[in-house]
């Protein structure tokens, strides 16, 4: 009794794990899968020293001899940040530290704001919704043009978005915020500029030059095919550009993917302690059910006599244990599916906690335990009868 | 109904083979009732065993209803357990946590019984012995005679052709081995069931029509009474 009851903590917890694993892997599955509203493949950030002198002339620079490297698709210069501070398990892919103080009451204090040129949107694959693009014309555009999200425009409650003038200007507080007077030329798709454990916020685009701001990361977007070989071009371009300068490059997507290490860590941990744990209660099981199956050798061979068969016998003898591994499933199950739920309100982009997990989490303990007893029982069912009956 | 020809069951140990049967030419028509005798360690259990198909035969041929029984393999023999031969044992082997009732109805869980069915026929077998009262409590509860009716309705619950008993009495006071005894005989008069079983008393085997005497292995006597 003592036994079964300890099995059947044992199964509660594996179970437990197990669902845990299912439920994780989901959620990263759906993180790592889900439509950023750019595509983060196949683009790569190159870093650009935003104190260096003539930052900017050496991005432009830089940025329009790349494009000549056959397997570059498109380059933009923008004044972001695109790197891994891995020491504190940050990405910052863009804009996401960057905010403007703004009066605009409806956005709050401030907003992320990021200033890029006009490939930008070509580069990252951003949809643009409505209006227009920044001038390629690097010097005709006129300065208070911005582009802004859709969940800027539902924020500020717009119907037609394009050539509203931003009032960026508090009452009686003296000053003038970033935005004042700035004209909304275009409307983009949201896109995930931060982590999806974060919801998505109104954001505006300025142009690079208009902004005066130094730039902090060329985005180039690459063809899939000699990609090596492009980058290697792309490091001596820059050798040949900027030669004091390290050359400091880095895949978007893994940038993207690098936010969720932290999940992706605890996903192994989790799996592989389940692991451990399925295999402790399989010990114990395998136990038992040696136990058990010698306990009852009498009465297989007396079953055996009277026309059992070996399913017959391996029913009878893994019935039990389907019945341990049901109790554990039924205490683990609530429990899996509070921890879960717990674990998923970190995210404001998570799956829907739905049976599967619990099933799959389930089944695979269950056919684990039964591999296990049929060890034992297949032994026992497949013994002859006439030695187990041997007077006693 | 039962036809061995020469059969041998051995056991090799390391250089030596010891024979525990040795030529046994045996034939049992449907219908018999043979008493199988001979002194402990003959090979009556042995035989007993491989009539049975819970033993093999090392050489030799056995038929069973005209059927080869070395080409039956294991679910047919289950099939032969389930519908045509009844076993019962010296020690009873009474199932220990099943009560009398489930004890009875467990060779029907094998075969496809209704329910309802089941029912009926293990109510029958306990009127017919006369434990409808014991029909719930546990094998350890009941006397030695009573374990052995129970043994004995188990056995014929499958309506079987062929009852094999290994002693059947050997645990027995006299008068509960005559209330056995006097089971089998009205089984075989009156339904036509063929029973061998193996025994020590020579009052038991003169309850069989026919009786078979072993001895190291191989028969001695075939129907010593109906040769006088
Ligand atoms: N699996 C086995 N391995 C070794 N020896 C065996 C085996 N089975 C039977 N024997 C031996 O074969 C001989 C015959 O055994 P069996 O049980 O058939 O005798 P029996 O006539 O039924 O004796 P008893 O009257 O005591 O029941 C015995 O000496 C026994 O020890
Ligand atoms: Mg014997």
């Amino acid at each position: 009794m003592l036994i079964k009851g300890l099995i059947v903590v044992q199964f509660g917890l594996a179970i437990t794990l197990m669902i845990g694993t299912y439920v994780m892997q989901g959620q990263i599955n759906f993180i790592l899968n889900k439509d950023l509203g750019f595509n983060p493949e196949n683009v790569v950030a190159v870093e650009i020293n935003s104190e260096l002198q003539n930052a900017l002339k050496i991005g432009q620079l830089y940025s329009e001899e790349a494009q000549r490297i056959p397997g570059v698709l498109s380059t933009s210069i923008t004044a972001g940040h695109y790197r891994d501070y891995s020491e504190y398990g940050v990405v910052d892919i863009g804009m996401a530290q960057m905010k403007s103080a703004t009066t605009l009451s409806q956005l709050g204090d401030g907003i992320p704001s990021e200033a890029v040129d006009a490939q930008y949107l070509q580069t990252m694959d951003i949809e643009l919704l409505k209006g227009v693009n920044f001038s390629k014309q690097a010097n005709t555009f006129p300065s208070d043009e911005v582009i802004v999200n859709q969940a800027f425009v539902d924020a500020m409650g717009w119907d037609n978005p394009i050539g509203q003038i931003l009032e960026d200007k508090p009452e009686n507080q003296g000053w003038v915020g970033p935005f004042d007077g700035k004209k909304v030329i275009g409307v983009i798709e949201n896109y995930h500029f931060k982590s999806l454990y974060d919801p998505l916020q109104p954001m505006v685009l300025q142009h690079i030059e208009a902004a005066d701001q130094n730039p902090g990361t060329i985005l180039i977007r690459l063809s899939s095919d000699r990609m090596s070989e492009t980058i290697s071009n792309l490091k001596s371009l820059w050798n040949s550009i900027a030669e004091q300068e390290a050359f400091n490059l880095a895949f978007m997507d893994d940038m993207v993917q690098r936010q969720y290490n932290e999940e992706i860590r605890w996903n192994r941990i989790i799996r592989i302690s389940s692991m451990a744990s399925i295999l402790l209660a399989c010990f114990g099981l395998f136990g038992l059910s040696a136990l058990v199956a010698q306990r009852r050798i009498k009465e297989i061979g007396i079953r055996k006599v009277f026309g059992a068969s070996i399913k017959n016998i391996l029913v009878l003898i893994s019935k039990d244990f389907v019945l341990l591994v049901v109790c554990g499933f039924a205490i683990s199950a609530p429990v899996a599916w509070y921890l879960s739920n717990q674990w998923l309100t970190g995210f404001s982009y998570k799956i829907d906690l739905d049976a599967l997990p619990f099933l799959y989490g389930g089944l695979t303990v269950l056919l684990i335990a039964l591999t296990t007893v049929s060890w034992q029982s297949v032994k026992a069912a497949l013994q002859n009868p006439v030695e187990n009956l041997r007077n006693e | 109904m039962i036809k061995l020809r020469n059969i041998d069951r051995y056991i090799d140990k390391r250089l030596q083979r010891n024979f525990i049967l040795k030529g046994i030419d045996l034939d049992i028509a449907e219908g018999d009732f043979v008493s199988i005798m001979g002194p402990s360690g003959a090979g009556k259990s042995t035989l007993l065993n491989i009539i049975g198909f819970l033993d093999d035969a090392n050489e030799g041929e056995y038929y069973f209803l005209d059927e080869p029984v070395h080409g039956l393999n294991e679910k047919q023999k289950s099939e032969y357990h389930r519908s045509y031969i009844g076993f019962v044992f010296q020690a009873y082997h009474l199932i220990d946590e099943l009560t009398v009732y489930e004890n009875i109805e467990m060779p029907l869980l094998y075969r496809k019984v209704k329910g309802s069915q089941r029912k009926s026929m293990v109510a029958d077998m306990l009127d017919r012995f006369n434990i409808v009262a014991k029909k719930d409590l546990f094998p350890n509860q009941l006397s030695g005679g009573q374990q052995q009716l129970v043994g004995v309705a188990r056995a014929l619950i499958g309506s079987p052709k062929l009852i094999l008993a290994d002693e059947p009495t050997g645990n027995l006071h006299s008068d509960q081995s005559k209330e056995i005894m006097e089971t089998f005989k009205k089984l075989n008069k009156e339904d036509g069931v063929t029973i061998i079983q193996v025994t020590h008393s020579d009052e038991m085997a003169t309850y069989g029509d026919r009786i078979i005497n072993l001895q190291d292995g191989a028969v001695t006597e075939n129907n010593p009474y109906e040769e006088e």
